[in-house]
């Protein structure tokens, strides 16, 4: 590098160091057309084939590309052609204008814009597009809302897979309240037809037919059955009955669809645009929602015929522990809010930390469409941007179990799963989404979106507490670009001044996503190729190194006309890159990319190794132990340990005994059944040696051993040894 | 158009001036108390829809009907078989009618070989009028065409109004398949005959073909207009019969229709059957109903299984029927014992057929009344009942159902194959969630309760149910002691009979002494049970008319019977039942009074109430007719004066 | 079921005792194997747990079909051959019941065959235990359709006259079956686990149960008896895992995979040495209670509406139009 610098030189570091430029110097385009050069070949989305719009329905399929379900019209309607071309070449076009009409801030259902678009593409009177769409139009099966990657797509998205799980899970509660009524109805229906009034003389005639009244005397029945007449329920149990019948009939979590529908409840709302209404609806309905956990918990088991008195009454008894039924409670529909960014502060904010800590089966989706507000606390002269959307999740990242999300708009249909598992989920989850509606750019919003995923400002990732035990299992980053890397690196192509085709590695760096929004264009100074030199270096090389007062970072933007410029960079905006990619090393760190701790660990084993190659070069390495262990089969007990037997005890094989009661029959204090009601010997002593051979002759199986004579004295010895010696 | 005529018909009655169809038609209209129609065909040519479509239209101009299929006993028979008859009998009346009634007065015949088959049989009133198709004369096959021509001229002959009809020529104006269409145009002829309104009629054809397409149901109608006019144009007589207009919703179905709507209502949930004629229809439709309102209908292995299928549903606690006909009722006797022994509730419905053995398996008869009663081995006393109406048919099961779980016993409901497919309209039921059965008891029993602790008042015992605390027993067929231990010692034994014999005792008394259609007293009572009643009060009826002192008493329960049975009987010099069943007729060849085999019934009442009953049968596969029945209440009214002193009839 | 309530009925369930399980005392022959398979039986309802009044057992006639009077659960001791539709009627009605068959090689392969192949074909969730002496014994010592030829009996003095029939490749010749294990009485702990397998599979699981009869056919089994050798154990790790014990005593093993029919109709068809163990089984075979929805919920109310569209058929109601001049 020369040492001495020429007056450009000066001015850009001047503007690095200062972010001022003197007026001469100013570059004629504005920089606010300025974009950065790895989105310059994107700018015409419309034009593209990719994620959005997509269509949200219900079911299992609740959200799907228009690109998608066009393709699934081309076959099913080109099934029975033979040349598909003209159809597929119609049909894109067609995708190609709802692409434009949204982009143009048309919306509904997927029909409605359809059938829009159609409209203007046969109003060219082309008789074969008219034909193909009509054919299409048929073959359409799938419909639903037609969403596009704007500002409103987080809430849609979100709102509709919300939706999606809940359906289920109210279908599942509704299902059992409705099993549990109708169980407890019978418990008392049959209560009534064993007692007295169901045998009174008027519900006996009302029983029998028309063509009965005159053929039985009904005083008569009524008089023989009242003998009959039993029972009833227990006063407190009919009492217990009748009340968790009204509860299960009255409450309102889910509609239950009753015998007088006009009675039902109306049914709680679940749906709210702020933490604090949220917040305060769930505390509001929190003794209901206990009151029929109780309730289900009680139904059953008297569903059952199990519920017992003496053991049950403490456990739903008034004084009852009201955190029993946590999981009945997580049966009960969980909450949905969806808030801006802009508005949580203050009580918002607090509301929400307390939906999430305190464990509330919410849902929060927060939306941020600007990551480069000023921040309102900024010293001067700190850049403080796209802070508060990342430091929310990260906060929730710290409450352990809470399901946590954070991705921008753009990459919401690839990571659809984790949304529909993060409702699902059973407790809180926080979605934090960028939906890339700054405004601050002329860019469309996915790109936006897509640049803050890129750029690290706003990186994609999903913690899952249900997935597993530690963080290598709950903590998902994979959705961002080279995770391995500081900043994604892309290959450009540019013409250079001589129109040669060019081409050089670019890193997409936080400078580039600001590079792209006006209200920063002060930060930037963009510079001619004439007005290059050596001294300048990218801003992902020049945050490598250490800040050296010689060098001039800048990024590559294009502006209008497709020249390539570079754009000189001020200190703020570095620093405020550098703070990025330090955000971006702790969540790799949390990912397990390049971890500190396990690198330390690493070089200490290595040198550790190093060192005892070097002591001991002839040591063999140590080998796995061969050889598993056999796992002890069931029943191990079965294996006959004859040999630590004493030969002279008599004894059983009693896993062989059949219970035939030979044995048993022969001396019951000698012989007896064991907790398998197998026979053992009770008693040794209990009988005569030869009761022992008797029995052990009579065996069906043989498995009784005589051992030797206990009492040397018994008559007949000699001639029982001789009957016991095959049974020894 | 030809119109052949004998001397000896019978005019119909001219219409009386004034009336307003006559002078709209042109034509004189003939004002009758009742006429029984029928329409014939080679099965398959739809004669059967258009009868009922006829009975629906008459009933809903507020006709009393009564329709009966003519069913032959092949699926199907050949074309132009004179026992291949197929179609519909309708009695349609001024009042409400109670039965089929006597010989048909007019005939729609699509052959002349279905029709000689009815003739033979005796089903025509003499001098009836003939409708017949004339296609067959001109036939390509001489054969077909002469035979048509001599039954022809016998028919005449035989002083039969008969009248030819183009129906085929007709209907091909039409329609391409004529095979399809003389039904409805036969219906339109009928509607100009009788004076129905023809609005009802497109009304009805829309119901009978709204399932299939406009289109059908368009040229459907177009044939029947095409009758109607033709009949205008043609016939030189036409007939009015008065309808009272109908007050109250009625519903038209026949027997085993309602008796599977009894069935629902009863609040059971399982039927298991096996098929047999004539009482699997019941369980068609049930099998179409049952399950979308959570029940079921299981088609068993065999009868055997069927009944025990049942038995263990009514053991598991939900009450089962199981439906059927006379041999597979024979084959349920030993399931039947088990659940008497047991105290297993249990409804068995037995459709009874012409026996024994395969018999006749689509006819009716009342033949298996003694089976019902003592069938199965030792004394195994079960409830029989029989339904009377087919609005008895349906009532009957609901009350079964009840009488079965409140004493815990067998009920054997019996219909028969003439009630299974007759059609009468009855007042729509209004439901009562009295007559499901409760839910299963399921609340636990006191300690050391037992199964059989019979009342020894009443013989009943509390049901336990499985899934009751404290009730764990065994059920055994074996004779068994209060806690269902067996037990072999003769005071067991003995009390369990009594104790299982004492419910019929129990439920006698609570029944009440039948009523007497007709005076309290006087010569001749007559006594019937089943579907027989309709035929004999309309014949006691018009006995009465004639002066004779006859009454009649038909019997829901036979088994137990109902009290004051013996008093009834009494109030008349003589009594006879009349079943529709085998009995030796005294005065046939080696018939004497020592061995005369009397009717189930007669012996029944002659051995319980020592009175000296007689009875009169007959069996020829068809109901009974109020004609015939009057005709033998003439014969057995007892002589005047003599002996009156013995009360009880004569001896 | 939410898991709440089913912990806290986990927490207060009472446990039994094999002396809860037991009825009134046995009345069969000293040394009859129909002992060894109650105790089988009581150890499973002990270890499951089952609630006493929710369990059946049911049984039609002979030996063997006192088996329910000898247990403290529900039972229904039918009539002979006819356990089986009166055990599909309970499972019908009642799918919430715990339901076992123990019938006869008379009750269940004679007079009962019907039933028995219609069985199998319903496939419900029930356990049948075939108790198998190869002789009608309550009727003293007539030959069964399992009576190996030849075998002396009051029918047969001269030795009866047929093949004998083999109910486990019959079982396993219906299309749809779906659990079929052999097991003998005298290896206890291979009886009780074979029984246990078959509670557990759901379906109709079929146990043909070879059984000793002492009174009738004292010594039919004394070869297998005392030549363990003579019994061959099938195993597989998606069966039957052989103890130690057991593995020591019957060193005649074959490993069968219960997935495989073909090979399940081979190994059944060999008497000699005895196959002993799962055969076959299939746990996806649709349950008849299931494809009919038994126990479905419904509420009076609902009976009545449906019970009205019904009569709607069928009605014809007054103001219907009275009749009118024919306007054609």
């Amino acid at each position: 590098m020369t040492a001495t610098l020429d007056s450009t030189q000066q001015s850009q570091i001047a503007f690095h160091l200062a972010g001022r430029l003197p007026d001469a110097e100013r570059p004629q385009q504005p920089a606010a057309a300025a974009c950065p050069a790895l989105l310059a070949g994107r700018r015409e989305l419309p034009a593209l084939r990719y994620d959005f719009p997509v269509v949200l329905a219900s079911g299992e399929r609740f959200v799907r590309p228009l690109s998608a379900i066009i393709d699934e019209v081309i076959h099913a309607a080109g099934t029975e052609l033979q040349d598909h071309g003209p159809l597929t070449h119609h049909l894109l076009r067609l995708e190609r204008e709802i692409r434009s009409l949204l982009a143009a801030g048309e919306h509904g259902t997927l029909a409605s814009v359809w059938d829009g678009a159609a409209r203007l593409l046969v109003a060219g009177g082309d008789a074969e597009v008219e034909a193909s769409l009509d054919r299409a139009r048929r073959a359409l099966k799938a419909d639903g809302d037609l969403v596009d990657c704007d500002r409103s797509l987080p809430g849609a998205f979100a709102g509709r897979a919300w939706h999606v799980v809940q359906e289920a899970k109210s279908a599942r509660l509704a299902a059992d309240l409705r099993r549990l009524i109708i169980g407890l109805t019978n418990i008392l229906g049959a209560d009534r037809a064993q007692s007295r009034g169901g045998r009174s003389p008027e519900r006996l005639r009302a029983s029998l037919g028309q063509t009965y009244e005159s053929v039985f005397d009904f005083d008569a029945l009524s008089r023989v059955l009242s003998t009959q007449a039993h029972g009833g329920l227990a006063p407190p149990r009919r009492e217990r009955i009748e009340g968790v019948l009204a509860v299960l009939r009255a409450q309102r979590f889910v509609h239950a669809p009753s015998d007088d529908d006009a009675h039902t409840p109306r049914g709680y709302g679940f749906e709210f645009t702020s933490c604090t209404d949220a917040l305060t609806a769930y505390r509001e309905r929190l003794p209901r929602a206990r009151e029929l956990a109780r309730a289900v918990a009680v139904a059953e088991l008297e569903v059952r015929g199990e519920y017992r008195d003496g053991v049950h009454d403490a456990l739903f008894g008034a004084s009852a522990d009201d955190d029993f039924g946590r999981d009945t409670l997580a049966l009960l529909p969980d909450y949905f809010v969806s808030v801006p960014m802009a508005r949580v502060h203050g009580e918002e904010t607090d509301s929400l930390m307390e939906l999430l800590s305190a464990g509330v089966p919410a849902k929060v989706l927060v939306q941020a469409d600007d990551l480069l507000e000023e921040s309102t606390v900024a010293r001067d002269g700190h850049f403080a941007v796209g802070m508060r959307a990342r430091q929310l999740a990260s906060m929730a990242l710290g409450l352990a179990d809470v399901f946590v999300m954070q991705a921008p708009a753009s990459l919401l249909y690839q990571m659809r799963e984790a949304v529909r598992r993060g409702m699902a989920f059973d407790g809180p989850a926080l979605f934090s989404v960028f939906s890339g509606a700054s405004g601050g750019t002329t860019l469309p919003p996915f790109l936006v979106a897509a640049a803050a995923l890129e750029s690290r400002a706003f990186p994609a990732f999903t913690f899952d507490p249900s997935a597993g035990p530690n963080w290598a299992s709950r903590f998902d980053l994979s959705a961002n670009p080279q995770t391995d890397r500081d900043w994604p690196s892309y290959e450009i192509a540019y013409e250079d001044d001589g129109h040669r085709l060019a081409r050089e590695q670019v890193e997409f760096t936080f400078v580039d996503f600001v590079a792209a929004d006006v209200r920063h264009a002060s930060h930037l100074a963009p510079v001619k190729r004439a007005a290059w030199n050596d001294r300048m270096v990218p801003v992902h090389e020049y945050l490598r190194g250490t800040p050296d007062a010689g060098r001039i970072p800048f990024v590559s933007v294009v502006t209008d006309g497709d020249v390539l410029y570079r754009a000189v960079t001020d200190d703020r905006l570095v620093r405020a890159a550098r703070r990025c990619r330090e955000a971006w090393h702790s969540l790799q760190e949390l990912g397990g990319i390049h971890n500190s701790h396990a690198e330390r660990l690493l070089a200490r084993e290595a040198t550790a190794m190093a060192a005892a190659a070097a002591a001991a070069p002839t040591a063999v390495p140590a080998t796995a132990p061969a050889a598993m262990p056999a796992s002890a089969p069931a029943g191990e007990a079965a294996a006959p340990a004859a040999e630590e037997r004493d030969p002279d005890l008599p004894y059983i094989e009693t896993m062989r005994c059949t219970t035939c009661n030979e044995c048993t029959q022969v001396n019951t204090k000698m012989f007896a059944y064991n907790e398998n009601k197998q026979a053992y010997i009770k008693d040794p002593d209990a009988g005569t040696f030869a009761q022992l051979v008797e029995a052990a002759e009579s065996c069906q199986v043989s498995i009784i051993h005589p051992g030797k004579p206990r009492n040397p004295g018994e008559p007949g010895l000699a001639e029982l040894l001789k009957r016991a010696a095959p049974f020894a | 158009m030809r119109t052949s005529t004998s001397a000896s018909r019978p005019r119909p009655r001219r219409a009386t001036p004034g009336d307003p169809r006559a002078a709209q038609a042109g034509k004189p209209v003939a004002t009758l108390r009742e006429h029984v129609v029928e329409i014939i065909s080679d099965s398959g040519e739809g004669a059967q829809r258009c009868g009922q479509s006829l009975g629906a239209i008459a009933a809903k101009m507020g006709n009393g009907i009564w329709t009966v299929e003519i069913i032959p006993a092949e699926i199907r028979p050949p074309a132009r078989s004179v026992a291949g008859a197929s179609g519909n009998r309708i009695r349609i009346g001024a009042e409400r009618v109670t039965n089929g009634g006597d010989e048909t007065d007019l005939v729609v015949a699509f052959n002349e070989q279905v029709l000689l088959g009815r003739v033979r049989g005796r089903h025509l009133k003499g001098g009836a009028t003939i409708l017949l198709e004339s296609m067959w004369r001109t036939n390509k096959d001489a054969a077909v065409a002469a035979s048509y021509a001599e039954a022809h001229d016998r028919l005449v002959g035989a002083g039969y109004r008969v009248i030819e009809v183009p129906m085929e020529r007709e209907c091909l104006k039409l329609v391409d398949d004529a095979r399809k269409g003389k039904n409805m145009f036969t219906l339109g002829m009928l509607c100009s005959i009788y004076s129905l309104d023809l609005a009802l009629a497109r009304e009805q054809i829309a119901i009978t073909f709204g399932k299939k397409a406009a289109s059908v149901v368009a040229s459907n109608v177009k044939l029947l207009d095409a009758g109607f006019a033709w009949a205008e144009a043609n016939l030189d007589f036409k007939y009015r019969i008065p309808a009272a207009k109908p007050t109250i919703p009625k519903i038209v179905v026949n027997g085993n229709t309602a008796l599977a709507l009894g069935v629902l209502a009863s609040g059971m949930q399982i039927c298991a059957m096996y098929p047999i004629t004539p009482a699997t229809s019941a369980s068609h439709y049930l099998s179409d109903v049952f399950e979308p309102l959570g029940g079921l209908v299981h088609q068993a292995e065999d009868e055997i299984a069927a009944c025990a299928f049942a038995i263990g549903a009514s053991y598991a606690g939900s009450c089962a029927v199981t439906i059927t006909s006379g041999p597979g009722y024979s084959l349920k006797q030993e399931g039947i014992g088990l659940a008497v022994m047991g105290e297993i509730p249990l409804v068995v419905v037995n459709v009874q057929r012409g026996g024994p053995s395969t018999g006749q398996p689509t006819k009716v008869e009342q033949g298996d009344l003694l089976t019902a009663m003592f069938g199965s081995h030792g004394d195994a006393p079960k409830v029989v009942m029989a339904a009377s109406s087919i609005e008895d048919c349906f009532y009957s099961v609901i009350t079964a159902r009840r009488i079965a779980e409140t004493f815990n016993m067998v009920v054997v409901l019996l219909s028969d194959a003439g009630l299974a497919t007759s059609q009468q309209p009855f007042p729509r039921p209004r439901v009562s969630e009295d007559w499901m059965a409760p839910p299963i008891d399921q609340s636990p029993l006191p300690p050391g309760a037992k199964p059989y602790d019979w009342d020894p008042a009443t013989g009943i015992a509390r049901r336990f149910i499985p899934g009751q605390a404290n009730g764990m027993h065994t059920v055994t067929g074996l004779a068994h002691d209060k806690a269902s231990h067996v037990a072999y010692d003769g005071d067991a034994n003995e009390e369990g009979l009594r104790m299982r014999s004492r419910k019929l005792a129990t439920l006698q008394r609570t029944l009440r002494p039948p009523p007497i259609f007709g005076k309290p007293s006087g010569d001749l009572l007559v006594v019937g049970w089943g579907g027989t009643q309709g035929a004999i009060e309309e014949a006691v009826a018009a006995c009465n008319e004639e002066g004779l002192k006859v009454s009649s008493m038909h019997l829901r329960f036979l088994q137990p019977m109902a009290p004051g049975m013996k008093e009834a009987m009494q109030r008349f010099r003589k009594v006879i039942t009349i079943e529709g069943t085998w009995s030796d007729h005294p005065g046939d060849d080696g018939i004497t009074e020592d061995n005369r085999r009397y009717a189930p019934l007669a012996l029944l009442l002659r051995s319980r109430y020592l009175v000296d009953v007689d009875c009169w049968t007959e069996v020829r596969g068809a109901p009974i007719r109020p004609g015939t029945i009057r005709r033998v209440i003439h014969d057995h009214m007892p002589a005047p004066a003599a002996t009156r002193a013995r009360k009880g009839g004569r001896s | 079921m939410n898991t709440a309530t089913e912990c806290l009925l986990r927490m207060v369930d009472e446990q039994h005792a094999l002396e809860d399980y037991q009825g009134g005392v046995p009345r069969w022959c000293t040394g009859c194997g129909d002992n060894a398979i109650l105790t089988a039986v009581q150890r499973l309802c002990r270890d499951e747990n089952l609630h006493p009044e929710k369990t059946v057992f049911v049984s039609g006639i002979g030996c063997s079909s006192r088996f329910p009077h000898y247990m403290r659960t529900y039972g229904f001791h039918g009539i002979h051959g006819r356990a089986l539709p009166l055990a599909e009627g309970v499972k019908m009605a009642r799918p919430d019941l715990h339901v076992f068959v123990n019938t006869g090689d008379g009750d269940c392969c004679s007079i009962g065959a019907a039933h028995w192949i219609h069985a199998v074909r319903y496939n419900m969730n029930m356990t049948l235990m075939l108790h198998d002496n190869q002789v009608y014994g309550l009727t003293k010592k007539q030959a069964s359709p399992t009576s190996p030829i030849g075998t002396r009996t009051n029918t047969s003095p001269r030795g009866s006259y047929l093949e004998a029939l083999n109910p486990l490749t019959v079982t396993l010749g219906v299309q749809n079956v779906s659990f079929v294990a052999q097991v003998v009485d005298w290896i206890p702990e291979l009886l009780f686990d074979v029984v246990k397998a078959a509670f557990h599979h759901k379906g109709f699981s079929f146990i043909r149960i070879i059984q000793r009869c002492p009174e009738w056919l004292p010594h039919m089994h004394e070869p297998w008896l005392h030549d363990p050798g003579r019994v061959l154990l099938l195993h597989h790790a998606k069966a039957l895992q052989l103890s130690s014990g057991i593995s020591m005593l019957y060193r005649t093993q074959l490993e069968h995979d219960p997935g495989d029919i073909h090979r399940a109709r081979e190994v059944a068809s060999g008497t000699d040495p005895i196959p002993v163990g799962i055969l076959y089984r299939n746990p996806d075979v649709p349950c008849y209670e299931d494809t009919r929805h038994a126990g479905r919920l419904r509420t009076a109310a609902e009976l009545r509406t449906g019970l009205e569209q019904e009569f709607d058929k069928y009605t014809v109601w007054p103001e219907d139009r009275v009749p009118a001049p024919a306007d054609a």
